[in-house]
């Protein structure tokens, strides 16, 4: 690595840390937060020549984390199944972030909706409500047209919006039929 | 407000960082502590210009070299920032007394007939079954004192899904210890390294067996009875950099008296760990095959090399060279593993687990399994297809060979630091003592 590739690095790092291990922390279990987001520098420091400039940077940092994060997952389902045999079955998103943050019940049911949701869905919600990220710039971070991130975020709105109404829907109908709350 | 818009105004609302600019240094630090303590190695590998010029022709060696040197960059930066928070690090791999704030009368060492055996200590668990850890992790109190909750430290090792099976794998005898599944919290932590939840149905009516637990046992693994010894092969004592695609990171031996494996919470590994989680460090051999240096970890007391010796008379180990490791008998707990020692070709590593013996070998070798190891390495575009590792093997008939590592020396430490090195791990290792 050049003196330049370093000092240019450096100047990622202090700049986008945070952000990327916020991005990581979203998405696996705190445990390994720390070695996911390592796993995304070193791979950083060695594509460090095709790190773009200015404001994409911080998208292409997205991209390198969400395959890392991708990466992890798949090792995690391959673990599992190597390691146990057993018939139990990994969640999608591999992991439960209604359970490890502190909210009101309102939100721990519409995180635990959308980690129903496939993954891809979720991570460009996720992408988009948390990153916030535009449907342009969510175009860099998975490396798709423009045109089909948005499309892709409107439909998985929509996936969520549907799979909110049905829970509240069947809450409210439960309520109806079971008035004082006897099962 | 429309659904629509609702469920995403909550779902922003349980983002559970909104602001990222908010994170503190000590974040920052934690994540970066770890890879300070790899300085010396990193210098080490960065002065080594032999090794420099050999990177352009080996892939394997050009990301050795690679990551050591991104490890170097984020020291710096690290260092920046421990120089300004220097007081708040907290050492990583130091041999700790932990201050025990759990029920005293709680602690101790309870056992079932069938051999399996759970070590309560400074808020720390050990589940030995047949003399080998099979789990270890943090305990704490719920509401009530008849409520316990147990993290494993392990990852691979946890609640699969609140089903029998995933509470056995955890917990082997959870019904002779008389304890259940208290909530169902197993179901929604389906996540690997999650907590489960346990009740003792009664008053723990198990007794006590002959041996207290004491402070002479250390937050760390427990591998036998007694009599650990350590022996440090050539050059051993040092920095040893593992797998760089593996979660795992490295070994440590250092001069303050301590020695383990370092995670990225070293909260999550006690000092004086020889062995990370239940299935230890990954460690490499060098590009040719051939194995830089070992560690053993013995109880009984022989000599490193009538260990290995008598493992190759045992079990055909070979070496340096195309290795197939195969238990004389299937009492092992563990290990079958099958290395591909051409460094062209994507290895080819496997284990199987120490928690459920005897190894069946095969049944666990995908042969397909080409492009990535068991833990770690996963094929990416931009991954190494070879990395050649080896698993710590954990070796669990309780009473001879506990541990072997292979790996590749990546820094050799000053003559004169040899000894004491060798002298302290020797002391970590004998505090891991089981009493009795």
């Amino acid at each position: 690595m050049t003196p330049a590739e370093t000092a240019r690095f450096n100047a990622l790092y202090a700049a986008h840390q945070k952000r990327i291990y916020s991005y990581v922390r979203r998405r696996v279990n705190t445990d390994i937060v720390d070695d996911v987001v390592a796993d995304v520098f070193m791979t950083a420091w060695r594509r460090i020549a095709d790190a773009p400039d200015g404001e994409e940077t911080i998208l292409w940092l997205y991209r390198v984390a969400q395959l890392v994060t991708s990466s992890h997952w798949r090792g995690m389902r391959r673990r599992k199944n190597l390691d146990t045999k057993l018939s139990a079955v990994a969640t999608p998103s591999g992991i439960s972030i209604p359970d490890q943050i502190v909210v009101r019940e309102e939100v721990r049911e519409a995180l635990r909706i959308m980690d129903r949701l496939n993954d891809n869905d979720r991570e460009i919600l996720k992408l988009s409500l948390w990153e916030q990220l535009s449907g342009d710039e969510i175009s860099v971070v998975l490396a798709i047209k423009p045109a089909a991130a948005r499309q892709r975020l409107a439909r998985a709105k929509k996936r969520l919006a549907r799979e909110y109404e049905k829970k509240v829907g069947s809450n409210t109908a439960a309520i109806a039929t079971n008035p004082g709350g006897a099962l | 407000m429309s659904p629509d818009t609702h469920v995403l105004a909550l779902i922003e609302e349980g983002n559970p960082i909104p602001d990222p600019d908010q994170l503190t240094v000590d974040q920052e630090l934690n994540q970066l502590y770890l890879t300070a303590i790899n300085r010396r190695n990193v210098e080490a590998t960065m002065l080594d210009t032999e090794t420099r010029t050999e990177q352009s022709t080996k892939p394997r060696s050009r990301t050795l070299v690679a990551i050591a040197a991104v490890v170097a960059i984020v020291v710096g930066v690290a260092w920046v920032l421990l120089s300004q928070n220097e007081t708040e690090v907290p050492p990583a791999v130091t041999p700790t007394t932990l201050v025990s704030e759990v029920a005293p009368t709680f602690e101790g060492f309870w056992a079932d007939p069938t051999g399996t055996q759970v070590a309560f200590q400074d808020n720390n668990y050990f589940i030995v079954r047949n003399g080998v850890t099979e789990d270890q992790g943090t305990f704490t109190f719920l509401e009530s004192s008849a409520n316990l909750r147990f993290r494993s430290n392990s990852l691979t090792v946890s609640c699969m899904s609140g089903d029998v099976g995933g509470y056995d794998f955890i917990f082997p005898n959870a019904d002779s210890l008389q304890m259940t599944v208290a909530t169902e919290d197993c179901g929604e932590f389906e996540r690997l390294g999650q907590s489960i939840a346990l009740t003792r149905t009664t008053a723990f009516g198990i007794p006590q067996v002959e041996v207290e637990v004491t402070t002479t046992i250390a937050a760390g693994p427990i591998f036998g009875p007694n009599g650990f010894e350590v022996f440090i092969g050539q050059d051993a004592p040092g920095t040893y950099e593992t797998d760089p695609e593996s979660r795992f990171r490295p070994l440590i031996f250092s001069t303050d008296g301590s020695w383990g494996c370092v995670h990225s919470n070293p909260d999550l590994l006690p000092a004086g760990s020889p062995i990370c989680g239940s299935h230890g460090p990954v460690f490499e051999l060098d590009s040719s095959g051939v194995v830089a240096g070992f560690l053993v970890i013995s109880e009984t007391g022989r000599e490193p090399a009538e260990v290995l010796s008598s493992l190759r008379a045992n079990s055909e180990v070979v070496v340096g060279g195309e290795t197939e490791f195969v238990p004389e008998s299937g009492d092992w707990s563990s290990v079958v593993f099958t290395l591909d020692a051409a460094d062209s070709a994507p290895s080819r590593t496997t284990h199987c687990g120490t928690y459920e013996g005897p190894c069946a070998g095969t049944d666990l070798i995908n042969p397909t399994d080409t492009e990535a190891t068991h833990h770690g390495s996963e094929p990416t575009d931009w991954a190494v297809s070879s990395t050649q590792t080896i698993w710590l093997i954990t070796l669990g008939d309780g009473s001879e060979l506990v541990a072997i590592a292979w790996f590749e020396k990546s820094y050799v430490p000053p003559e004169e630091d040899v000894a004491a090195l060798a002298e302290a791990a020797t002391a970590v290792i004998s505090s891991l003592n089981f009493p009795g």
